[in-house]
């Protein structure tokens, strides 16, 4: 698995260029929202494919003995319990892999997915260099489309950073690191409430063409 | 003597700045909840409008405070009710902050992002300490006038009870001087040959009464020296020294007391003490001092009842002296006076710790 770090490094950097990230989860938990829609294979705008599974049955696939019994440890229902609405995210690029947890949400009539780096192994040398790494959160507004497809449009930092350079937003964030990247540093009720107000709000370049993919699933009818 | 009123002077000079107040709480609280919602970092623009709108905001409950409840209620010392309005306005008025603060600043300011300020919790906290403060901050106030009111009002009682003595005193000089002249004026009359001494004596006991008595308190030593004077003054009258009996036991000679206490007593006892023809008439006088405790007592024949005499000059200058040690003695002495056929009789008694 020395690969996987790489895999999940190179997978952060395809999004990091503008997304916003943050230390805390976008959603609260009463506004978790599944759909089944999305759950399949998809290929987006920009050559990369995706793999969307529920991890309720992945979760209960996994756990099940040959008697179909689950057995399951604290830790493991405590897992179940905070991912049950979410999804397994595989997203390959170029022979490269990144693998997110995703939390669909409801911000209003708006359904947003929380994107979160889910696990990977590492050795050697990059074993160092991801216990520098930390798994912060993105978050994208998904649309379905009349024809089946998907228009992810990430939360981007052009959108956000124009906010706090106009001193209209008062989030609380931290601008870290040698690339000065922005970070959100605000609880989860803070965040939701934020997106709830950015949905509701009408302003230019709310939404970045760099942070928005189309993904079209793979066994749809050309 | 005209009487000042005090509470007039005090409501025509009302201390309370309602837009001094109000301008210091208001600008104090900008200045607090602005380093509150901008968290210790350089305020920005939402910080600014959420602040205002906060402010303005939680002002309705603040004012209900102020201007109804703790007059009505807290200074009325009716605290049970107080205290239930007060938490009642708090936890109301923080409720619809919960419910329709954010929606009412997205409606006004529908392009700002007001995220990063107060969780529900956070809100009744807040309110509490803001509207704990802000009371604590008005009774500060009030009690900050009320002590200057109280100031103003001891100042203008000591001015009222100066100018009351001021006024007793002018009436008693021109008093002693007239009777003095009065007997000069006989002297001249008779073409006494000591006259000249008479008036240099009479000028000695003038300089005490105008101006060594013009203090607050004067020691035993010097009325008594007055007292001497005067008697012997009054030898020039035809009296004899003889005809006054002094009984001195005084343990301090330097014991203070108010100045032209005694004397008045002293000329109402010569007026109307002795009729001019019997020389058994006598004026007794018995003074005593021991630690705290003083006591003056004269007595003389009364001559208003035998010859039926004008008694206003004497009740004038014994009206004075009795308002003198109601002002100079309060709850301190005692006045007594005893009229008979024969005699009369008056005794000041004062407890003075000095």
């Amino acid at each position: 698995m020395k690969s996987r770090i790489v895999v999940l490094v190179m997978g952060l950097l395809l999004f990091s260029s503008c997304i916003v990230k943050s230390i805390q989860p976008f959603y609260v938990k009463n506004s978790e929202s599944f759909n089944e829609k999305l759950i399949g294979t998809w290929s987006d705008n920009k050559k990369g494919t995706w793999e969307v599974l529920s991890f309720e049955e992945e979760f209960k696939k996994e756990n099940k003995n040959e008697k179909g019994i689950i057995k399951l440890s604290e830790e493991d229902i405590k897992a179940y319990e905070t991912y049950k609405n979410g999804y397994f995210i595989k997203y390959v690029k170029k022979e490269s892999e990144a693998l997110f947890m995703g939390i669909p949400f409801k911000v209003d009539n708006h359904l947003f997915i929380d994107f979160a780096p889910f696990e990977f192994d590492s050795d050697d040398i990059s074993k160092l260099v991801g216990q520098h790494l930390l798994k912060t959160h993105s978050t994208a507004l998904v649309q379905v489309n009349d024809d089946d497809s998907i228009t992810l449009k990430w939360l981007s930092e052009k959108a956000v950073g124009a906010l706090f350079e106009q001193k209209k937003l008062r989030l609380k964030h931290e601008i870290t690191g040698l690339d000065e990247d922005l970070v959100l540093t605000a609880s989860s009720e803070e965040l939701y409430n934020f997106l709830k107000k950015f949905m509701a709000s009408d302003f230019e370049g709310k939404w970045d063409n760099d942070d928005i993919y189309t993904l079209k699933p793979n066994n749809a009818k050309p | 003597m005209q009487n000042l009123n005090i509470n007039n002077i005090l409501k025509s000079s009302n201390y309370h700045r309602p837009l001094l107040f109000n301008g210091v709480l208001w600008s104090l609280s900008f200045l607090v909840l602005l380093f509150i919602f901008s968290k210790g970092q350089p305020p920005i623009t939402a910080d600014y409008i959420y602040t205002s709108v906060f402010l303005l905001v939680i002002a309705v409950p603040v004012c209900i405070n102020f201007y109804i409840l703790i007059p009505r209620f807290l200074k009325q010392e009716r605290y049970p009710i107080y205290i239930a309005l007060f938490i009642a306005n708090l936890l109301g008025f923080a409720l619809l902050n919960s419910l329709f603060f954010n929606n009412l600043l997205d409606a006004l300011f529908p392009n700002y992002f007001f995220v990063s300020y107060f969780s529900s919790v956070n809100i009744y906290v807040t309110y509490s300490i803001f509207l704990i403060a802000t009371t604590l901050f008005k009774l500060a106030e009030d009690w900050f006038y009320f002590n200057t009111n109280q100031n103003q009002v001891l100042k203008l009682q000591n001015q009222q009870i100066q100018t009351q003595l001021t006024a007793l005193r002018a009436q008693i000089n021109p008093h002693f001087l007239f009777n003095s002249l009065n007997v000069i004026y006989a002297m001249a009359l008779e073409k006494k040959e000591n006259i000249t001494t008479a008036i240099v004596e009479l000028s000695d006991v003038l300089r005490y009464v105008i101006y060594d008595s013009d203090t607050e308190r004067v020691t035993l030593k010097e009325e008594l020296k007055l007292l001497k004077n005067y008697i012997s003054f009054q030898k020039y009258r035809g009296q004899s020294e003889n005809t006054v009996d002094f009984n001195i036991d005084i343990q301090n000679e330097n014991f203070k007391i108010y100045p032209m206490l005694l004397l008045p007593l002293l000329e109402n006892a010569y007026k109307y003490g002795f009729s001019g023809n019997d020389t058994s008439e006598k004026i007794d006088i018995e003074l005593t001092q021991k630690q705290s405790y003083f006591k003056f007592r004269i007595q003389n024949s009364n001559q208003n009842i035998k010859h039926n005499l004008d008694d206003n000059y004497s009740g004038v200058g014994l009206e004075n002296l009795k308002n003198n040690l109601s002002l100079v003695y309060p709850n301190q002495h005692k006045f007594t006076k005893k009229e008979t056929r024969d005699s009369f009789t008056v005794v000041i008694e004062i407890k003075d710790e000095q």
